[in-house]
């Protein structure tokens, strides 16, 4: 294992230490709990977002505490959801009296969390809800999409939520947008070379040299298939197809595309899908609102990468437009 | 045979070293089909319960099983935050003031541990979970403790329990993470009725060690 770290136990700690004196006046750490939240939170009451989920995602989680996206992170072990209690913690700290909402992923331990937290703040008499996102459509059919898990679209129904949030929407609302955000979405993965967990050393999956894994997860999780490792416009080609026939997307629509890094895969490759991913887009008569590419939804240095289309309309694109302003997601207000 | 405060307490100790031994066993299964991080935050849960065990000198089983289950709650998150620290919860409750656990209590305990982990996360036999391992160890240890002692009754369901892992070999997994995968969940035992088992089979060997000065 080659690694840049310390203590393979404090891998989680030392980051977010490093983060927080990156970005003092972003954010700030609860005393209690490994829990980021907007150094400055918004005089005006508004419905606080939170979120959060296992490390080893960056920019993910932490990346997007700002305007116009989320207000507070929980932060879990790597790829492992964080404890109820700093969920509840966070809560407690971030309501403003409109309610507060959790847009998180689909998984298993998240839920189980995020649903004790939920639990514990009613208790307390704090109004909250829940959105869940299941983007990944190699993880289920679609018969069974509430079975599928969240990948890089995360990011889209935090942006989305987020400046629903911030124009001062009440919670139900918010809540209605985020859950249109959810269904409008669509991504699907390809990983070329495992992470390597720092605690183990060990890799999170085993691919052939000449593999990739067709519908990889953000923890390493295997997909649909693997398969031999083909050129940039075929693999964009089957990704785009299984995405756009998946919503459906049909000609006319606008649409908001997302090519995802996975951590080791070069912006250079990055922008040759994106090359694929616009022309048969084009082909197809689906306008683009705006398009991210980058490194936007991490697993440590896996290879690999994922695409992401939301299907827009007049609200969603309002707001995905809107101005967000966090450590490492930012955008100026695109409305205007 | 009567389990004491000081043997609880070196049970959980003894299931805190299991854990950390085998952490490359349960992370190698948890990466063929899940994300590869469940030995890990086992271990890591189990350590620092361990640590508060060391450091606090508490008699009552009960409370001994809820500090622990605050400790996996409370600090490790993850999926088997929620399962076995609440299990764990919820079986101290139930034997809140014992210093002392019989055979039937250990049903208690298992019993509770797993109403739990159902309330939290419903999952039944053949689903490829921790479950897998833990009802059959329950119904047999039902089964044999009003005619057997707590040794043979535990070794017994021991038994089953083992079966009920390495049935989740050819399961296809409906719930949690490895659901996903469907066909090729097939051929892998699942982690969490792994680590379940780990945990059962500790416990075994502890009490056959005591057996001589118990009985």
């Amino acid at each position: 294992m080659k690694k840049f770290i310390n203590n393979p136990e404090e891998v989680v700690n030392e980051s977010v230490e490093g983060f927080i004196a990156a970005y003092p006046n972003y954010v700030r750490k609860l005393e209690n709990a490994r829990v980021l939240i907007r150094s400055q939170i918004p005089k005006d009451q508004k419905v606080a977002i939170i979120t959060g989920g296992g490390s080893g995602h960056k920019p993910a989680f932490i990346g997007y505490i700002g305007e116009g996206l989320v207000d507070g992170v929980a932060i879990g072990e790597i790829f492992a959801a964080p404890p109820a209690d700093w969920i509840y913690k966070a809560t407690k700290e971030l309501d403003m009296g409109k309610g507060v909402i959790y847009l998180y992923g689909n998984f298993s331990g998240d839920k189980m969390n995020f649903r004790l937290a939920k639990t514990l703040a009613e208790a307390d008499g704090i109004s909250v809800d829940e959105v869940i996102a299941y983007d990944d459509i190699a993880s289920a059919p679609k018969e069974n999409i509430n079975n599928r898990r969240a990948i890089a679209g995360e990011v889209i129904i935090w942006k989305i939520g987020g400046a629903a949030a911030s124009s001062g929407l009440n919670l139900s609302k918010v809540k209605e947008i985020s859950e249109q955000a959810v269904y409008n979405t669509r991504s699907l993965g390809v990983g070329t070379n495992p992470p390597i967990m720092p605690e183990s050393g060990r890799p999170g999956f085993i691919l052939a040299k000449d593999e990739m894994e067709i519908g990889v997860g953000h923890h390493g999780e295997p997909g649909i298939k693997k398969e031999k490792i083909k050129a940039a416009d075929e693999i964009t080609s089957y990704i785009m197809n299984r995405i756009l026939e998946d919503l459906p997307f049909r000609s006319g629509d606008e649409a908001s595309v997302m090519v995802n890094g996975l951590g080791a895969t070069p912006y250079q490759e990055l922008f040759i899908v994106n090359r694929k991913v616009s022309e048969i887009l084009s082909k197809y008569k689906i306008s683009i609102v705006i398009t991210y590419v980058g490194e936007y939804f991490t697993s440590l240095e896996m290879a690999g990468f994922s695409i992401t289309l939301t299907k827009l309309d007049s609200t969603l694109k309002k707001f995905i437009l809107a101005k967000a302003d966090s450590p490492l997601f930012k955008q100026f207000d695109l409305n205007k | 045979m009567l389990i004491d405060s000081i043997n609880f307490k070196e049970i959980l100790i003894k299931i805190a070293e299991a854990i950390e031994v085998n952490i490359a066993y349960l992370t190698d299964l948890d990466a063929e089909i899940g994300d590869g991080d469940h030995g890990i935050n086992m271990n890591k849960g189990f350590k620092k319960i361990k640590e508060q065990l060391v450091s606090f000198n508490v008699k009552d089983i009960g409370e001994m099983l809820i500090i622990s289950g605050k400790v996996l709650l409370n600090e490790i998150g993850g999926a088997m935050g929620p399962l076995y620290g609440g299990g764990f919860i919820k079986a101290g409750k139930m034997l809140k003031g014992k210093i002392e656990l019989d055979k039937f209590d250990i049903y208690t305990l298992f019993s509770s541990m797993v109403d739990s982990m159902n309330s939290i996360a419903p999952a039944k036999v053949g689903d490829k979970t921790l479950i897998d391992t833990l009802e059959p160890f329950i119904v047999e240890y039902k089964s044999l403790i009003y005619t057997n002692d707590l040794l043979s009754s535990f070794g017994g369901a021991l038994a089953k329990a083992k079966e009920g892992m390495e049935s989740t070999k050819d399961i296809i997994s409906r719930v949690g993470r490895s659901s996903r995968l469907l066909e090729r969940s097939k051929g892998h035992i699942d982690v969490g009725a792994a680590s379940s088992y780990l945990i059962l089979e500790t416990i075994y060997k502890y009490l056959i060690r005591f057996k001589g000065d118990k009985d």
